[in-house]
């Protein structure tokens, strides 16, 4: 390669990449909005902070701490029969999904459950209730923009890999470690999901989290729920779990299993 | 082999299931581990978390088929051996059973006849395994649903000699000797009065449910009132070194875990 394809390499990787941040940055754009009614609860928080699969986290975490789910160190997780209800003794949309995926003979991996839990009715009304609300960016848009934003890197690097097979003047070595750097911008870009909560949803996170930090946030309902281990995972994550051991158990990789979410199927207990 | 076996207090049954509850529970005070299932080269996390504790370790094997008519596997002894050794176990234990015969694994506990040509073959069987042993031997009384006809001993004085000629410890299963009491008419109280109680080296508790006109040994529901009741009769009788409670499945919560624990801790330990 010579001087000028390298600039041009360069100034393409770099505006791939400022197009997928911009592409993320712009999906969760301010967009019409519905007054909110009420405050928000954990699960809403939790999904603003970090889309479905935080809802699922805390989900897990919440009822893990409530004695309604065990989890194993393997993490393999169990329901214990017992079942957590609000004052009115209502049981969350969310929860009942959870415990209705572990009534299965033998438990279930914790990332399964995450996974499924995530993709969920349950989860996904929760998220269009958000959407409604001005506060999160609709959930296919941001999946589109995760996909679209690494599009012009991979673009790039199947353009220059072509160079290298057809071997048009190319230096190989060179070529084919500029392939694989754009290819890493790409993975690296795709790891990190992007954002969920649009500006006036981020001003309502910011809200809970003053007042969390103050001790003062209304309802006393959520300053109770945040204050748990669930709190610190649904604006956290995983990583935020403050007990070692469930938090290693609860983000353990195993098998994914994408045919196997909803407790009707037959292949429930086939793990 | 020594005369005297450590107190252990009361414990539970170590299942991976439960391993992080196992470990966070209050009150445990030693451990049982299916011995088929350990590996002395790798032990689990919780297990040699709990080991670190000073919490004993107690490898309970179900394969040995002492009761059998083959002689013992020396295999399966070596393994239950490397295990005790893995795990700084001060006994094992069995059960007084046979679970294979002619080739054939009957996956089951099954009990055996109470003749004296069976007991001599379980004494030969039994001595053949605590020759390999590092540790003291114990052997668990198990659950029946069907009896051997043609009986020439009761329970306890099938038990009571196997003792004096093995010089074995027991594992006296409170709850096994509920159900053999349910569905066979034993009277438990003659069993607890006939066994040589100075060789308990400690005691079982478990759940059952009624299903078909039978009471099954199950361990998968809570201790029931009339075995705490067993095991207070046989704690006016003597203090058992310890007192283990088995679940084997349908984990309940910690809370309930828990609250098991102490109530056969207040069976036990009146004072406390």
């Amino acid at each position: 390669m010579n001087a000028t394809s390298l600039v041009w390499y360069a100034l393409l990787l770099v505006g791939g990449t400022v197009w997928g941040c911009w592409l993320r940055q712009h999906v969760t754009r301010p967009r019409d909005w519905l007054p909110l009614e009420r405050p928000l609860d954990l699960y809403e928080v939790a999904y603003l902070s970090g889309g479905p699969r935080r809802v699922a986290d805390t989900a897990l975490t919440r009822l893990v701490d409530h004695d309604a789910l065990r989890v194993s160190r393997h993490g393999r997780v169990h329901a214990t029969g017992r079942v957590v209800t609000d004052p009115t003794g209502q049981v969350d949309a969310v929860d009942a999904h959870l415990l209705a995926l572990t009534a299965v003979p033998g438990g279930v991996p914790a990332d399964r459950l995450v996974t499924c839990l995530a993709a969920s009715p349950a989860v996904d009304f929760l998220g269009r209730w958000l959407v409604e609300r001005g506060l999160a960016a609709p959930p296919a848009d941001v999946r589109r923009a995760r996909w679209l934003s690494t599009t012009p890197l991979h673009g790039l690097a199947a353009a220059m890999g072509l160079h290298l097979v057809l071997g048009v003047g190319a230096h190989r070595p060179g070529l084919a470690g500029l392939v694989l750097v754009t290819e890493l911008f790409a993975v690296l870009l795709h790891q990190f999901p992007p954002g969920v909560a649009t500006p006036l949803g981020q001003r309502v996170l910011h809200d809970v989290e003053e007042a969390r930090r103050t001790g003062a946030a209304p309802p006393p309902q959520l300053a109770a729920a945040m204050a748990g281990a669930a709190g610190q995972v649904a604006v956290g994550g995983l990583a935020a779990h403050p007990d070692s051991p469930l938090r290693r158990a609860l983000s353990r990789r195993g098998e994914r299993a994408w045919a196997w979410c909803w407790p009707s199927s037959s292949s429930c207990s086939s793990s | 082999m020594v005369s005297v076996l450590p107190r252990l207090g009361v414990g539970i049954g170590w299942r991976p299931e439960i391993d992080l509850t196992v470990e966070r529970l209050p009150g445990v005070e030693f451990v049982e581990v299916i011995a088929e299932n350990v590996r002395g080269w790798s032990l689990p996390e919780s297990l040699r978390l709990l080991m670190e504790r000073g919490i004993p370790v107690l490898p309970h094997a179900v394969s040995l088929s002492l009761g059998g008519a083959d002689p013992v596997d020396r295999s399966r002894v070596a393994h239950l051996a490397a295990a005790a050794d893995a795990l700084g176990a001060p006994l094992v234990s069995d059960h007084i059973a046979f679970v294979r015969g002619g080739g054939m694994e009957a996956g089951h506990l099954l009990p055996i006849p109470r003749t004296r040509d069976t007991l001599d073959v379980l004494v030969a069987n039994v001595l053949d395994a605590q020759a390999e042993l590092p540790v003291p031997l114990a052997l668990e009384n198990v659950a029946a649903l069907v009896e051997w006809p043609d009986a020439e001993l009761t329970e306890g004085q099938f038990l009571a000699e196997l003792v004096e000629r093995t010089g074995c410890w027991l594992l006296v299963d409170v709850h096994n000797l509920y159900v053999n009491a349910r569905n066979l008419g034993h009277d438990p109280r003659e069993f607890l009065d006939t066994v040589p109680l100075e060789q308990l080296a400690y005691v079982h508790v478990a759940g059952g449910q009624d299903h078909q006109g039978l009471y099954h040994d199950t361990h998968a529901h809570p201790v029931p009132q009339p075995v705490l009741e067993l095991l207070g009769e046989l704690r006016h009788r003597v203090e058992p070194p310890g007192v283990l409670l088995e679940r084997d499945d349908r984990y309940p919560a910690d809370a309930e875990l828990a609250a098991e624990i102490a109530s056969i801790r207040a069976v036990v330990e009146p004072a406390a």
